[in-house]
């Protein structure tokens, strides 16, 4: 194949990845996604693993038996 | 209804409501339990292999005749399997593993039909242990970050095509209506790789393009890889687990937004930055350059971002294991993508380019960034997926300073080593009679890079060190419960506890 089609093909496969970013960018904001970010930001969080707890630390070493 | 169509049913949002519930996030855990532990094991395993291939070639670079009669382990091969194995084998199976967690996680929805994914695991693992035994028997292609026989690849895209859809499907039955910054940055990642890895194939081993073509593709590839595969995989669990384990929000989710578009726009022209200097249109080099030096943008935000969320949570941090992991290669990628838009400038390049700055450079965003990251999300899902505690808070601890160490003094090493290496190599003494001649002959430049690799290999030691102490720790966790009788309180890592975040 020669330079020209290399150029051609690579336009069209950045056209369609361009594309592809805009409506992306498009159904985010029609589905309110880029509204009340502040509320996105919270969506990690749940009942099961609420907000203002730490869910993470070393584990405790094994007590030894016979021990308390 | 016939099997297929019950099956495109049960994977189909809008079929049966009982599937599309919002479920408890340890129902999801338990549904991904076994293609995530397919995964971790297969890339803990392949992290093991792969260090022993990586101090073989560093011992090699300073004593060629180490191992050097035995044909299958000869530096060309045991450094192009060193790279496949920590790239194909370790990081992408836990890029899969980690990713495709959070994603249902996010989703709040259990995967659909976990044994196809498990399936999908399988066919990649035999994938790459046919394309590293394939390098190591004298098949490979020459091609970076492509040696694997061509015989191996399309096994790989079937299964990562099985993966990818399998994540889409994850996300189509998300019961959020957010969809939080992390699952932009996997759908980009599954979206990408595809196209990057088929183009690739196809222009460069498939049906070959001409010339300074199968380079421009090469490294439009090998960059994109770390750039769109392995970078929005980091992001995606730091923007994850950072905010997770300390039961805060991100600082700013309008941030998040704008790091996750501008890395879209700009990361995928800088490739090029590796060939400056080289026979490819000068436009070209030029557009590369430029989209590296853009790249501060979204690395800026993501690194004011992430830090502004652990400010006044240092000790959280530092009390747990995933956020030592996650904070190092957070603070990582802020440090490797400055360094790396400082060094696509044709001035700084004509001294870095064709050294062992650039080893370092990519250790630096593959290891110091991407898979420090990923030991702190395995830290983080693994108790979560067994319902069990590690077992071990010394390995842990082994495992960091071990890492964190052995990587920092690679760094360190391959920096200035390789600094030192351009400057002598474009050194010029002038000569009586008014000319130029090289002011250091090669021989002498190589031999002034011994130390600093003797340096390498020992902080090649180091790490291994620290990958021996976590997959200790890890298959130990795996194969022996530990009851809670054992432990001087209650399980920590799955106590949810509301603790004050500065508390000592």
């Amino acid at each position: 194949m020669s330079w020209n089609w290399y150029i051609i093909l690579g336009f069209l496969g950045g056209a369609v990845f361009f594309a592809t970013g805009v409506w992306a960018l498009q159904w985010a904001k029609k589905n309110g996604h880029l509204d009340r970010l502040d509320q996105g930001a919270a969506v990690i969080f749940d009942e099961e693993e609420p907000a203002g707890h730490v869910t993470d630390r070393f584990p405790l070493k094994a007590r030894k038996k016979g021990k308390k | 209804m016939s099997a297929v169509g019950s099956f495109y049913a049960s994977i189909n949002p809008k079929s049966p409501p009982d599937l599309a519930v919002r479920v408890r996030l340890s129902n999801i855990d338990a549904s991904m339990r076994w293609p995530t532990l397919l995964f971790l094991v297969s890339g803990v395993l392949w992290l093991i292999a792969g260090t022993v291939f990586a101090i073989a070639a560093s011992l090699k670079m300073t004593n060629p005749a180490f191992l050097g009669h035995t044909e299958w382990l000869t530096f060309g091969r045991v450094r192009s399997a060193h790279l496949n194995s920590v790239i194909y084998g370790w990081s992408f199976n836990v890029a899969f593993a980690v990713g495709l967690w959070i994603m249902a996680r996010l989703s709040h929805s259990r995967i659909r039909h976990p044994a196809v994914l498990f399936i999908a695991g399988c066919f990649w693992n035999i994938a790459v242990t046919v394309g590293i035994i394939g390098i190591l028997k004298g098949d490979m292609t020459s091609v970076e970050w492509l040696e694997m026989p061509t015989y191996a690849t399309p096994l790989l895209a079937f299964s990562f095509a099985l993966v990818c859809v399998w994540g889409i499907i994850s996300f189509r039955f998300r019961q959020n209506e957010h969809v939080y910054v992390s699952q932009w940055y996997i759908l980009a990642a599954i979206f990408w790789l595809p196209w990057l890895y088929s183009v690739a194939q196809i222009m460069i081993l498939f049906e070959p393009a001409r010339g300074t073509v199968q380079s421009l593709t090469n490294w439009w590839f090998a960059h994109n890889v770390l750039g769109l595969w392995l970078t929005p995989m980091g992001l995606a669990a730091s923007y994850y687990f950072i905010p997770k384990v300390l039961g805060v929000p991100i600082h700013s989710y309008y941030l998040s937004v704008l790091g996750f578009w501008t890395l879209a726009l700009f990361y995928n022209w800088a490739g090029v930055h590796h060939l400056i200097g080289g026979p490819v249109p000068a436009w070209v080099i030029s557009a590369g350059t430029v989209a590296s030096v853009m790249m501060t943008i979204p690395v800026t935000v993501t690194a004011l971002n992430l830090h502004m969320t652990v400010v006044g949570h240092w000790n959280a941090v530092w009390r747990s294991p995933t956020l030592r992991f996650v904070v190092f290669g957070a603070m990582s990628y802020t440090l490797v993508s400055f360094i790396g838009s400082t060094m696509a400038l044709r001035s700084v390049n004509e001294i870095t380019h064709f050294t062992h700055f650039t080893v370092g450079h990519a250790h630096h965003g593959v290891y110091a960034f991407f898979t420090m990251v990923m030991f702190g999300g395995i830290y983080y899902m693994m108790p979560r997926l067994l319902q069990r505690e590690w077992p071990s808070a010394i390995l842990i601890r082994t495992h960091f300073w071990c890492t964190a160490g052995g990587i920092s003094l690679m760094l360190v090493a391959l920096h200035i080593g390789g600094f030192i290496q351009g400057i002598e190599m474009n050194a010029l003494k002038t000569e009586p009679d008014g000319s130029f001649t090289v002011a250091h002959q090669f021989l002498d430049i190589v031999m002034h890079t011994k130390p600093w690799l003797h340096t390498r290999t020992i902080s090649g030691v180091l790490i291994a060190i620290g990958h021996v102490a976590f997959a200790i720790n890890f298959f130990w966790m795996a194969w022996k419960h530990v009851g809670a009788r054992d432990l001087a309180g209650v399980p920590t890592l799955l106590d949810v506890q509301p603790t004050s975040s500065s508390a000592s």
